[in-house]
């Protein structure tokens, strides 16, 4: 903890961990805690990183900032069988992060002392230990998350050509900046076929897949290259299954109808997203003024409209990235009022067929919004409640996107039961 | 608090011959009973068994116990009669991993290919008690010794006669 540096006063200035369970009982505290979780982080003791066996779990490795590499597991599974997916990489330090720790022989999540609860880290799945024909360690290939497995095809995003253009809180994007124009930009579909064929030898371990990656603007009209891209990349995979269509989710920049539908027929796909990222039209366009100059709030909004109508209510969603639209100078002024808008947007597209779900902000070290707050515990379970119930209200499925299928969505957590 | 079982339990449990039953509630309150053949105690004493199907009302109340803090109850009914009752609440929920895994192949090969498994759920015991019509009828009517109807008191003469 010595080398983390945090505001020590936060926890005077907002409700606490116990005093939100108090305060909302029909929750679960264990999907509380999770959410609290997500928003501050993990960090791993001396005694936590021993457990971990590089032969069973999966790893992260990386720099923190005092420059010291840090072998630490990827994440953690929680005891309801739900899984967080915060790496220690990510941990926010303007408060202090949860502490992964040792109590009598059990990896438990600790804070201020307090054991909350045992946790098991993530283990890595055969093919993670092999290479391709290529050469390519098929780790580099496909990711795997405890049920889930994932694809990036583009790791530049188009957005970041020009740094003012990218969404604000994004890391990933501008960490991509570095592949622009290199080979390893894309993935190469002799790789994904032949990781496809020993991921298929794993039984029980993976319930589905989503790609994602950078947006690719280029091609005969906007997207196509980034269409044609992820067609293929899809068409390589179904080759290791035997039906049309397999347990699949892409999460592109929004395609015009037109491309969605073949998207649709071209390939084994069973959902779709596109997120809308900020639930404002005012704040998209400065949160993500690349996309915003590119495709309207409102022509995004009608592109995931008519991806319901090829894919079918409940195969397609759409998220914001909870907590941006209160960041600094521009955002919300108050948490009521960002959660107004909230709804509001989220009534309209649930109303529309499209699922609803929110990814907790990670204020990145190497992201624009480097140095913001997140917004209370409070706020976010306020948030995943209103959002749960508008996906209820609209009788929508979330199995597309449920807590086997990624992990990160609190609010299509609760869907549980 | 969990308890230990003893070994006549554990036995029973274990037996492929007996029939067991969990019953669990759901978020509304609603009871629900179902059979759950692959229930056995794993090595320190948990109850041990696999939920087939993710989207069962089961998985749902498994959840929504382990949520919630909620106790389940599980029956064994053995050969010979005997009926055990054990009441607990639940320790985890394994969907991945190795013991996952080894779990689902385990079940493919004595069941088919076609079927999945959704996960294994681990139940620390709090409560044993033996259900068997016998020894339920002498602790209750050694406990209320009135709460009974009153012919079965009666002289024999009186009682039987035509």
């Amino acid at each position: 903890m010595a080398q983390l540096e945090f505001d020590t006063e936060w926890r005077k200035k907002e409700e606490s961990l116990e005093e939100i369970i108090q305060k909302y009982p029909e929750l679960p505290p264990i999907s509380i805690l999770e959410i609290d979780a997500h928003r501050r982080g993990v960090y791993y003791t001396d005694a936590a990183i021993e457990k971990l066996d590089e032969s069973i779990h999966q790893v992260t490795e990386y720099k923190n900032r005092q420059g010291v590499v840090r072998k630490v597991p990827a994440s953690l599974t929680l005891r309801d069988g739900s899984h967080l997916v915060v790496a220690e990489s990510d941990t926010k330090t303007e408060r202090d992060p949860f502490i992964v720790d040792v109590v009598d022989g059990k990896i438990v999540l600790t804070d201020q002392g307090k054991v909350y609860e045992e946790v098991s880290y993530w283990e890595k799945p055969k093919f993670y230990d092999k290479v391709t024909s290529r050469g390519t360690p098929m780790r580099d290939v496909i990711q795997a998350r405890p049920q889930r497995y994932s694809l990036q095809p583009s790791k530049f995003c188009h957005f970041w050509e020009c740094a003012k253009d990218g969404c604000k809180y994004c890391s990933i994007g501008s960490s991509g900046v570095k592949f622009h124009g290199r080979p390893d930009d894309l993935l190469n579909l002799q790789d994904v076929e032949e990781t496809m064929k020993e991921l298929v030898k794993e039984p029980g371990r993976f319930v589905g897949v989503i790609l994602t990656g950078g947006s690719i603007l280029s091609g005969s009209k906007l997207c196509e290259d980034e269409l044609q891209i992820y067609i293929e990349i899809l068409q390589a995979m179904g080759t290791v299954f035997k039906t049309k269509k397999w347990p699949s989710q892409v999460n592109t920049t929004a395609l015009d109808k037109e491309q969605l539908q073949r998207l649709y027929d071209q390939t084994g796909l069973t959902s779709y997203t596109t997120d809308l990222e900020v639930f404002d039209d005012e704040l998209y366009r400065w949160v993500c003024p690349g996309k915003a100059k590119t495709i309207s709030h409102e022509e995004w909004k009608k592109r995931l409209f008519d991806a319901v109508d090829i894919f079918g209510r409940g195969q397609v969603d759409t998220g914001l990235v909870s907590g941006v639209e209160l960041a600094k100078p521009n955002g919300f002024k108050s948490e009521d009022e960002a959660l107004k808008k909230d709804f509001e947007t989220a009534e309209e597209m649930a109303s529309r067929g499209v699922l609803l779900k929110h990814d907790i902000w990670h204020v990145g070290d190497n992201s624009i919004f480097r140095g913001q707050l997140t917004p209370s515990l409070d706020y976010y379970v306020r948030l995943t409640k209103g959002l749960y119930e508008i996906n209820k209200k609209y009788n929508l499925r979330s199995d597309m996107d449920s807590y086997r299928k990624c992990g990160m969505h609190p609010n299509i957590n609760l869907d549980r039961i | 608090m969990s308890i230990q079982l003893s070994d006549e339990v554990i036995n029973a449990i274990k037996d492929p011959q007996s029939v067991k039953v969990i019953a669990t509630i759901s978020k509304e309150g609603i009871p629900h009973v179902t059979a759950k053949g692959s229930l056995t105690v794993d090595d320190n004493g948990r109850i041990r068994f696999l939920e087939l199907l993710e989207k069962s009302q089961t998985q749902k109340n498994l959840v929504y116990s382990i949520w919630f803090d909620k106790i389940v109850a599980v029956n064994v009914i053995t050969q010979d009669k005997k009926s055990f009752q054990i009441k607990g609440k639940i320790y985890k929920t394994i969907n991945s991993g190795r013991e996952f895994q080894d779990a689902y192949v385990a079940t493919q090969e004595k069941y088919g290919y076609d079927i999945d498994v959704s996960a294994i759920w681990l139940v620390d015991v709090d409560e044993v008690t033996e259900e068997t019509f016998a020894a339920r009828r002498d602790e209750l009517e050694t406990k209320y010794p009135y709460e009974l109807h009153v012919d079965r008191l009666a002289k024999d003469e009186l009682r039987f006669a035509k």
